[in-house]
């Protein structure tokens, strides 16, 4: 009876209830939508970070020092046993020398004033991991050492177009000045911003202008399943051939482990904010259903009613009220995220300017799944619990005698 | 007949700022099972606040109040609600029936608070059969009359068989022709079942209709009379 006395209590004040539904229904709906473009964010984040900077990388110890400066001689001589060895354990997917050199970049005689990042590595690296050949926008894929793709944005800024020839000016491991020259034979566009802002070359290239003739500044290692990179760090790190070497997953690499922990923070927060919010509104009207029903409380009360009953009975009306907010804002939430899934928003220059360690696409798509809709529902409810606990506990504590006094 | 219920030296102060008033100074009454007893007095006398404590919605400052034969003052809140549930009927002025429930609901509402789990519904439809109200069973109280409401405040009251019902001025929101019914249906009740009421009331029908008359004035009980019951 209970059950039936919450329900229509709730339909007896339909506009009050409705305002307390849409509360929760946008609490809910925003809460998905919220959680699944913020997972968007981040994974497309996660996704081209790996995709650039590998699930696992192996270092010398030096270079993770002053990697900021792209310390060319702080390179790994040899990386033939380490990739050999890495890639035999379980969980791998592949393994790839790499080397990031920075160069004055020039189109034509004059010299440049454009930086850029000159990436070499293995074509599969290209091809399999980095997806490169999917991502041409204008022209095609390199082939051979003379040739290389660079991202639009580099190309815009250089006043490139595709078949220029390009110089860039870098160093030796030694420090001697290096230039190479190479034609453009694809422009690539994986998402706009400073991803865009890449020259890759083969990795033959990039170790004749190092000077390194066998190694390269970093190994990337790839997994299975990314989840497992710590994992796949650990085993890699134990093997002899990288004694000496610094092996460490992403997650456990600046700037994405600050990044995850930063980003746990703002979900947190926004978690907060919305289920704060929502709680305030469902407060707001069950107080006020509480000072309107307090004499008929302290009738029931005078009845027998216990004051557990009296919680109850206003916490099963706000949770039956919540069932149906919550519902409307599943739909809601559902509707959003698969719509920003799909559709994505254009970010626009807003990430332009960030530095390459932050690798956002222009336009970001949200990664909406049913887990966030289920933990927005719980979400929901918690707002009604939360929400209608004070006024519940309020009316919990009305003494007959006191409510009746009005209504005698 | 046994006594049913006893108020004994009782006092009752109300805080109010600085100030202390007692509504009830020294009060000892005894009231027996099978009373249809009315305390009177003016507005401010203290005879709600005597029915209050009877019916176990207030404590007293000092004394103590028997309800058949256990001190009720010393009881918590839980305890005091059990005992409400099961043993004391009431009737109010305003009716104050639950606006959502239908009549039998409503009446339905007090078994189950008390408790009741067994023959609920036959209990249910005659104790509303009892008050002229057995076709009136799926009205919410918006559907009734002022004085069908009364009616299955009534029948709320009395279908758990309390040991007393206590009826603060029950026909003070009534006309004067259903006030009469009311009271004509509280008599019988009275005197077919045996059933114990206590009234406030102002309403001199009701006090010429009681076998026994409580006068309380300023907090003091002035007077207490009582007729022979009428064959």
């Amino acid at each position: 009876m209970m059950f039936s006395i919450a329900i229509r209590n709730m339909l007896r004040q339909r506009r009050r209830s409705l305002l307390t539904a849409t509360a929760i229904m946008f609490g809910t709906g925003l809460l998905t939508i919220g959680i699944a473009w913020q997972q968007g964010v981040l994974q497309g984040m996660l996704g081209k970070a790996a995709a650039m900077a590998g699930h696992v990388r192996i270092v010398t110890a030096d270079f993770a020092k002053k990697e900021q400066l792209f310390p060319i001689a702080e390179n790994i001589a040899d990386t033939g046993p380490v990739v050999k060895a890495v890639a035999e354990l379980p969980g791998v997917r592949g393994v790839y020398p790499r080397l990031q050199l920075p160069a004055t970049m020039t189109v034509g005689e004059d010299i440049g004033e454009v930086f850029g990042l000159v990436t070499g590595a293995p074509l599969e690296f290209y091809t399999e991991v980095l997806d490169l050949d999917r991502n041409i926008a204008q022209g095609r894929m390199m082939a051979d050492d003379k040739e290389a793709v660079i991202g639009l944005t580099l190309a815009e800024e250089l006043g490139a177009k595709l078949g220029d020839e390009v110089i860039a000016l870098g160093q030796t491991q030694d420090g001697s000045i290096s230039p190479i020259k190479v034609t453009i034979v694809g422009l690539y566009d994986m998402g706009g911003g400073n991803v865009n802002k890449m020259a890759y070359v083969t990795l033959e290239k990039a170790r004749w202008m190092a000077d390194i003739p066998d190694g390269a500044t970093e190994v990337v290692v790839f997994c299975a399943d990314r989840d497992d990179a710590e994992a796949v760090a650990a085993a890699a790190g134990a093997l002899p051939a990288t004694a000496g070497l610094e092996v460490k997953a992403w997650s456990q690499r600046e700037p994405w482990a600050g990044m995850l922990q930063l980003q746990n923070t703002i979900q947190t927060i926004i978690v907060l904010v919305i289920v704060i919010i929502s709680s305030l509104v469902v407060l707001n009207t069950m107080m006020m259903s509480v000072l309107e029903r307090t004499a008929e409380i302290g009738v029931m009360r005078a009845m027998g009613l216990r004051r557990w009953q009296t919680l109850s009975l206003f916490v099963t009306e706000a949770l039956v009220i919540a069932s149906v907010g919550g519902l409307g804002g599943a739909v809601i939430g559902a509707a959003g995220g698969l719509y920003l899934q799909k559709t994505g928003i254009n970010v626009g220059s807003a990430v332009d300017k960030l530095p390459a360690a932050f690798p956002i696409a222009t336009t970001v798509y949200a990664d909406f799944e049913l887990e966030q809709l289920f933990w927005s529902l719980v979400l929901g409810f918690v707002m009604a619990v939360v929400g209608s606990l004070l006024p519940a506990l309020r009316a919990s504590a009305i003494q007959p005698v006191e409510a009746m006094r009005s209504r005698r | 007949m046994p006594v049913i219920c006893q108020l004994k030296s009782v006092r009752k102060d109300y805080p109010m700022g600085d100030l202390t008033v007692t509504a009830l100074r020294d009060v000892s009454v005894e009231i027996h099972a099978g009373e249809f007893t009315v305390f009177s007095g003016p507005s401010g006398s203290g005879k709600s606040t005597a029915l209050n404590l009877i019916g176990c919605l207030d404590r007293p400052s000092a004394g103590s109040v028997m309800l058949e034969g256990r001190d009720v003052a010393t009881l918590g809140d839980e305890a005091l609600g059990a005992v409400r549930a099961r043993r004391i009927g009431f009737i109010f002025q305003s009716f104050n029936l639950i606006p959502v429930l239908t009549a039998y609901e409503n009446v339905e509402l007090a078994l189950r608070l008390a408790g009741v789990k067994d023959g609920r519904d036959a209990r249910v439809k005659k104790a509303l059969n009892d008050v002229g109200l057995g076709e009136y069973l799926d009205r919410r109280p918006a559907q009734l009359s002022g004085g069908q409401q009364q009616r299955v405040a009534i029948a709320r009251a009395l279908v758990k068989q309390p040991a007393i019902v206590i009826a603060d001025e029950p026909t003070a929101n009534l006309d004067s022709t259903n006030g009469a019914a009311i009271l004509a249906i509280m008599k019988e009740m009275n005197t077919r079942a045996g059933v114990t009421f206590l009234f406030s009331t102002h309403d001199p029908d009701v006090v010429a209709q009681a076998r026994r008359i409580v006068t309380l004035h300023d907090g003091l009980l002035v007077n207490d009379t009582s007729r022979p019951r009428a064959s």
